[in-house]
């Protein structure tokens, strides 16, 4: 079997592309600013621990409860951090999903090729 | 950070300082045992190729493995193909020596799954079949995309399967005392035989078990740990602040001062500041780290085997979930190992601390003169050596992949290749990155490759990312743009890595040999003064005979440097010292990238075709409509 890799990948058939209805735009672009934000909030969050850790040592040694110092809680809520992240990003999606779903099977997303 | 790239790579650093302890480690008559242990792990994953090897036989089942994997065995996949050696190795040994600046390190590398869930996962998914260079092609010259992916993916790749390699025969070696060369034939065959036979589903299930053997010996190890403390933790940590041993290592010839007080002392341990110097440096790491990850072409690939763009973003959580969990575990046994094993025995087998791990099992199975303890030293050496076998055929389907697809059928051929000639060229790319990169890691004996593992980071953040992120989410970025931020980020970070203190500079090096040898010799001539006082007690004149050999070894050693230095005053490059004092140019190179990337896109007309193009990209990006079928599993 000949495969021809030609056209953009991973095209299986012919497929309508694309006359993007507004809610279609809308519903991208409000997941765009949630992945903004919830990037700039992990950059900010991360590169503070690299900071702080290089120039603010004297507040990392300060003390806790529980035998725990502020670098060291800092530094594992990373995980926790992260996690809480993931999560919302996971829950927010899957409405994104079904929105998207419902966007791209309507009737005027179709019948328009390239 | 003088030595940061070392502990990236876990036991690279065994190579240098390990000849003369290795063989004590295992003790010969215990050696047999831990080869068992070796066997059972490579024999399982040899069986799970020859079962692989008889499911598929079509071009998709080798790249990709039908693209129906479930999102939770890919996510183990990937934890598979993400957690190195590096982490398991080097960074428990990191974290046994120098506490709290080892945790900075596996942070980073969690971190970096950000990007990927958020930025590339999906995407990749919708728009790419077999490669990265599927995903630059949606928009850009095909050709051109092709190419430009491929070269960067097998840079990106060889520069970290290299150390990898290296670090797989450097365990082997000194654990075993297996002989290098024949330790790297090994791990080099064993990619070999996973990829060229296997393909992408016997990779993946190599990955699966390693993630699970990994994660089961670390929570096992840290159970045994906790045993002592009734599973207490909080009095885990209270026991090693108070540790009477863990004083006298910080104190010995370390930068933290003495004192009466044994809190005040070994407090530091749990603060910045013992490893980590500079921290430009751990910025410009951080930034390649979490970065680059997005770009690694291994993990990129590990999307394109499930069926749609929610299941690799559920690999991606399943993945973070394992990682995450993974690294909680190793973080413990850091400092399991300085509480059980001590810093003074971890840096006296290897100044990396890279047998943390391994000796922590050995002295939870009962100590180096017990059977168990010798089996639980085989067990988690071996599934260190798992872990590196894994990565290093993860990389090399990668690679190959990039050199078969992207190269031989999409540059070469046009598209046009029956399934039968694409199976061959992806087995025969196989090979050939292998026997390079066996080839490249034979010549690498004796030097430093570690700084490769930072490099293929930097290379992936600075050259990949900004083209992948440029296509995926930029209206107005082209081929041109694209090109300028390959090839400009690729040029960027290797160049910047030249002049770096990466390099051997000769001046530096024969200056620090001649300090280290006037030093020896006064040593030498003091302890051998010493050694002719006729009143000198027995335990005396022994303690003065081991001083002076140990200034001996030191001055041969000294000597030998000033000898192989010869007469070269510069560095590969004609270089006296380094021209950036950074060991990892993340933080110039990244920046430049995206630089490249706009400026080749702003100054490049627009084509006819480019606005339809975007509209259509975004509509596939984020409906996934026209992606292929799935295999089940």
């Amino acid at each position: 079997m000949i495969t021809n890799l030609e056209m953009p990948a991973p095209a299986t058939g012919a497929q309508p592309i694309v006359s993007p209805t507004q809610a279609f735009d809308d519903c991208i672009a409000a997941k765009n600013r949630m992945l903004l934000i919830l990037g700039v909030a992990i950059f900010i969050y991360y590169f503070a621990l690299i900071v702080g850790a290089g120039w603010f040592r004297p507040f990392y040694t300060r003390s806790l409860p529980g035998g725990l110092n502020v670098g060291i809680a800092f530094a594992l809520s990373q995980y926790a951090f992260v996690a809480a992240l993931a999560l919302i990003y996971a829950r927010r999606m899957k409405r994104v999903d079904a929105q998207i779903k419902k966007l791209a099977e309507a009737p005027e997303m179709k019948n328009e090729t390239c | 950070m003088k030595h940061a790239e070392r502990y990236l790579v876990g036991a690279i650093g065994l190579l240098a300082t390990l000849r003369a302890g290795a063989a004590e480690v295992v003790p010969h008559v215990y050696r047999p045992y831990a080869f068992g242990s070796f066997a059972v792990v490579i024999l399982m994953t040899l069986l799970v190729t020859w079962w692989a090897s008889r499911k598929g036989k079509t071009v998709r089942d080798f790249y990709t493995a039908g693209g129906g994997i479930s999102g939770a065995k890919n996510g183990l996949a990937i934890a598979g193909d993400y957690l190195s050696a590096a982490a398991f190795l080097g960074v428990s040994g990191l974290i046994a020596l120098y506490g709290y600046d080892g945790i900075l390190y596996l942070v980073g590398f969690f971190v970096a799954f950000v990007p990927v869930l958020l930025l590339v996962a999906e995407p990749c998914r919708n728009l790419g079949r077999y490669t990265f260079g599927d995903v630059l092609a949606c928009r850009n010259d095909f050709r051109t995309s092709k190419l430009l992916a491929a070269g960067s993916s097998v840079i990106v790749a060889v520069f970290y399967m290299i150390p990898q390699i290296v670090g797989g025969a450097v365990l082997l070696y000194a654990l075993l005392g297996v002989p290098y060369e024949v330790s790297i034939l090994v791990v080099g065959a064993l990619m070999l035989i996973y990829v060229t036979f296997g393909g992408m589903c016997a990779t993946t299930w190599v990955q699966i078990i390693k993630a699970v053997l990994l994660i089961t010996a670390c929570a096992g190890l840290v159970v045994l740990a906790l045993i002592p403390f009734h599973f207490d933790i909080i009095s885990f940590f209270v026991a090693l602040l108070h540790q009477t041993e863990l004083h006298d290592y910080l104190t010995h010839g370390r930068a933290v001062a003495g004192g009466e007080n044994v809190q005040f002392v070994t407090k530091t341990f749990f603060e910045p500041g013992l490893f980590l110097k500079n921290p430009l440096e751990q910025l410009s790491l951080g930034l390649a780290l979490t970065l680059g990850t997005a770009a690694m072409p291994h993990i990129m690939m590990r999307f394109f085997t499930v069926r749609d763009a929610q299941t690799a973003r559920k690999s991606v959580l399943w993945g973070m979930l394992a990682i995450g969990g993974c690294h909680l575990l190793i973080i413990f046994l850091g400092f399991a190992a300085a509480y059980y094993v001590g810093g003074l025995r971890i840096a006296a087998i290897d100044k990396g601390g890279n047998l943390a791990a391994p000796l922590l099992a050995q002295y939870l199975g009962g100590g180096a003169g017990s059977l168990n303890g010798n089996i639980l030293l085989g067990l988690v050496a071996a599934v260190a050596f798992a872990t590196i076998v894994a990565v290093v055929a993860g990389l090399t389907l990668a690679a190959a992949s990039a050199l078969a697809h992207d190269v031989y059928v999409g540059a070469i051929k046009a598209g046009r290749a029956t399934e039968r000639e694409q199976v061959i060229a992806g087995k025969v790319a196989a090979i050939l990155v292998g026997v390079v990169a066996i080839g490249a890691s034979l010549l690498a004996k004796g030097q430093n490759v570690a700084q490769l593992v930072g490099l293929a980071f930097a290379v992936a953040a600075s050259a990949n990312l900004p083209a992948l992120l440029g296509t995926l989410y930029w209206k107005r970025c082209n081929t041109f743009g694209v090109t300028c931020s390959v090839v400009g980020g690729t040029v960027a970070a290797i160049v910047l890595v030249l002049v770096s203190p990466n390099m051997q500079y000769p001046l530096t090096i024969r200056a620090d040999a001649t300090l280290m040898l006037v030093s020896a010799s006064a040593t030498m001539k003091t302890a051998g003064e010493r050694m002719n006082d006729p009143v000198l007690t027995a335990e005396a004149r022994k303690s003065a005979a081991a001083e002076l050999a140990k200034a001996d070894a030191l001055r041969q050693s000294a000597q030998a440097t000033l000898t192989a230095t010869g007469q070269a005053t510069t560095s590969v490059i004609g270089l006296e010292k380094p021209l950036v004092n950074l060991r990892n140019p993340g933080i110039i190179s990244i920046p430049l990238g995206v630089i490249f990337l706009v400026l080749g896109s702003l100054f490049y007309r627009k084509s006819a075709c480019a606005d339809e193009k975007w509209k259509e990209l975004i509509f596939r990006r984020d409906s996934g409509i026209g992606i292929d079928e799935a295999v089940k599993h």
